[in-house]
């Protein structure tokens, strides 16, 4: 009997050893968190189709294609890894995907390891280098004007609106890249998906959101005029403040 | 002792065997789309997402938590059960043929039903109309209404009603359905007159606090003792608790997390019924127990499947005024260890060690060691089912516990509780 305990004893300090010997990204460990958190939405095979999938809106992302939207990497590129940990860490705001803050920086690490293993884009592939966002000018009333200038030369309305409210002539005809019906994002609500700092709202115009309609500007805007239109695009959520 | 660990461990083996996929209120996971276990290393324990979502005040903060923000066709209705086969063994411990009591029965177990969620974007509310624990009814066992994030910090939060107080381990999370350890939450000196538990929910207020991911907590309970006489009308026999916690997170190496808090609770008693006001049950008759002490949890291993460690120490100490005849104050120290293994995602084992040890007795002719109590709890739940909508589980407890003199004839008495059944949620 005192074998079969030193046995047990010895299966537990080795599978915690083992568990530990791991810095980053362990895939067969983030199986087992992608098990514990990610599966209901994402699905066992990574495609998007979980158990809650039907009910959600926007759709989970189907990690086969290796198509991402949060990124600071050129439109069209893989992600960084750091772009994948800051949506898992902080969440998609407005949507059914949860800040996962609190799981340790490690179990982070490992599930993003596994969901890499869905997309043979990541044995295939870099990420491009990573976009470079110019320091921020100083946000003023002519640059808000200009950033309305540059929201009507670039037809945003036709999806976003004309006061920005999501509710554009093609509102309702748009699809995802997996045909999956979706609506542009009322940019008066406040709290933007991808984050709401200035730095994110110019990441998001110069890089676009792979696997949605919303395209990169980064061939037809300059980095000022992003700039401005960050600006016009946070007086609208000032404006919506000061309404309600 | 041996022979338990030889249980343990092939339980332990065994459940390894078995086949796959455990829960959560289902409320949550329906309104959420999310399994059972992305609250709970096993239900009902809470992992830390489900803690920070519990003191988040049971909202996800990202925009979804108002109720015109969810389907119309979601209700906040869920219900637990826990149809089971017990057994009661009470035995004294030195006669082995003397059973003091054996029983064998199916028993209703724990039957819940309740309503919990969100007000609003800053309040949230608990309702549980029913319970039912073995037959008997209890009405509004819990409910309370809380105001999240006051000031727009989550470090102030408010919470009315009657609720369980942020314990270091808490019991109405127990994976143990025998009702047969955590004895230090609920013991007294011997011959105490005080009932007070200090798991009970209480009727009070609770004000708590935490940082972002709940790595950093602190809660303080104003409450009337539960049970005192007239409890609920006034506010006659008055408690506090209070409870600080910290945790670390480790990126390497196999200790994954860990925490370490510090408790304290006071909670007043009338020491003579019989006297009648204005002295009778007026402030003059009313006199302390107090607990206080410090617990370290231990995550080791994968962050996904952890073993779970923890070392709770209790001390406390009655007024010798709250035992008849006392001639000086009761003080004791108590405790348990535990440790909570989740070795695949559908099965947790666990194995729990209790320990009550006097040190000062009240009572003038008892010695140290009376009422004493040393326990062990071994036990397993396997999930066969975990969705966003339901779950149910097979689980297995078993609990022995000693009591020095426990017996009229002042002999050791053992209890030992079996107890297996499914347990169900939805």
């Amino acid at each position: 009997m005192r074998f079969a305990i030193v046995v047990l004893f010895l299966c537990m300090a080795t599978r915690i050893l083992a568990s530990g010997a791991d810095n980053v990204g362990n895939r067969d460990h983030g199986k087992i968190v992608y098990e514990r958190y990610c599966m209901t939405c994402h699905g066992e095979r990574g495609n998007g189709a979980g158990e809650f999938a039907p009910y959600t809106n926007p759709k989970p992302r189907d990690f086969r294609k290796g198509t991402f939207k949060w990124r600071s990497t050129p439109s069209g590129s893989l992600p960084l890894v750091s772009d994948l940990e800051r949506t898992i860490r902080e969440g998609v705001y407005w949507t059914a995907m949860p800040s996962f803050f609190v799981l340790n920086p490690r179990a982070r690490a490992d599930v993003i390891a596994y969901l890499q293993s869905f997309s043979d884009r990541w044995t295939s592939e870099q990420p491009a280098p990573l976009l470079v966002i110019p320091p921020e000018p100083a946000n003023t009333s002519a640059s808000v004007q200009r950033g309305r200038d540059v929201y009507e030369a670039q037809s945003c309305a036709k999806c976003h609106g004309d006061q920005g409210m999501g509710d554009g002539e093609s509102s309702k005809t748009l699809v995802d890249d997996w045909g999956n019906p979706i609506v542009p994002f009322d940019l008066t609500k406040g709290h933007m998906k991808g984050g709401s700092s200035s730095e994110d709202l110019y990441r998001v115009f110069m890089t676009g959101l792979n696997g949605t309609p919303m395209p990169s500007f980064s061939d037809t805007i300059k980095p000022d005029e992003a700039w401005d239109l960050v600006h016009y695009i946070q007086s609208l959520n000032a404006q919506n403040r000061r309404q309600k | 002792m041996m022979r338990k660990a030889q249980l343990l461990f092939v339980m332990t083996l065994a459940f390894n065997l078995w086949p796959k996929p455990a829960h959560a209120t289902p409320a949550f996971a329906r309104k959420y789309g999310v399994r059972c276990t992305v609250c709970h290393e096993a239900w009902p324990v809470l992992n830390d997402f489900g803690r920070q979502f519990r003191d988040n005040g049971y909202r996800m903060n990202l925009g979804e938590d108002d109720p015109p923000m969810t389907d119309p066709a979601y209700w906040p209705i869920y219900a637990l059960a826990s149809p089971q086969y017990r057994f009661d063994l009470l035995k004294s411990h030195d006669n082995k043929d003397l059973a003091l009591l054996r029983s064998g029965q199916f028993q209703q177990g724990t039957f819940v039903l309740g309503a919990i969620g969100t007000v609003g974007a800053h309040a949230s509310y608990l309702v549980i109309p029913l319970a039912v624990v073995n037959g008997q009814t209890v009405g509004f066992p819990a409910g309370w209404i809380r105001f999240n994030d006051i000031a727009n910090t989550p470090w102030l939060n408010v919470k009315l009603g009657q609720n369980e107080p942020d314990l270091p381990f808490s019991r109405i999370r127990d994976l143990d359905m025998t009702s047969n350890s955590l004895v230090a939450y609920s013991y007294h000196t011997p011959g105490s007159v005080s009932q007070f538990d200090m798991a009970n929910d209480e009727m009070g207020i609770e004000i708590m606090g935490h940082n972002r991911g709940s790595g950093t907590r602190y809660s303080v309970n104003a409450f009337n003792v539960g049970g005192s006489p007239a409890q609920n009308t006034k506010f006659n026999t008055p408690g506090t608790y209070g409870h600080v916690t910290h945790e670390f997170q480790f990126r390497n190496g196999p200790l994954t997390a860990l925490e370490v808090g510090s408790f304290a609770s006071y909670a007043t008693w009338p020491r003579n019924l019989t006297q009648t006001p204005p002295g009778g049950l007026g402030t003059d008759n009313l006199k302390a127990s107090e607990k206080y002490g410090g617990e370290v949890h231990a995550w080791f291993g994968q962050f996904a499947l952890p073993i779970h460690a923890n070392f709770t120490f209790i001390q406390g100490r009655d007024d010798k005024a709250l035992v008849p005849g006392g001639v000086r104050d009761g003080l004791f120290n108590g405790g348990f260890a535990q440790v909570i293994a989740n070795p695949k995602l559908p099965l947790i084992v666990f194995g729990r060690f209790d320990f009550v040890r006097n040190r000062d007795q009240s009572l003038p002719n008892a010695s140290r060691d009376f009422h004493d109590q040393t326990g062990y709890t071994i036990g397993a739940k396997h999930t066969f089912e975990f969705t966003t909508r339901a779950e149910y589980a097979l689980f297995v407890n078993y609990s022995w516990l000693r009591v020095k003199q426990g017996a009229s004839d002042l002999t050791d008495t053992t209890r030992q509780v079996l107890s297996a059944g499914i347990h169900f949620a939805f």
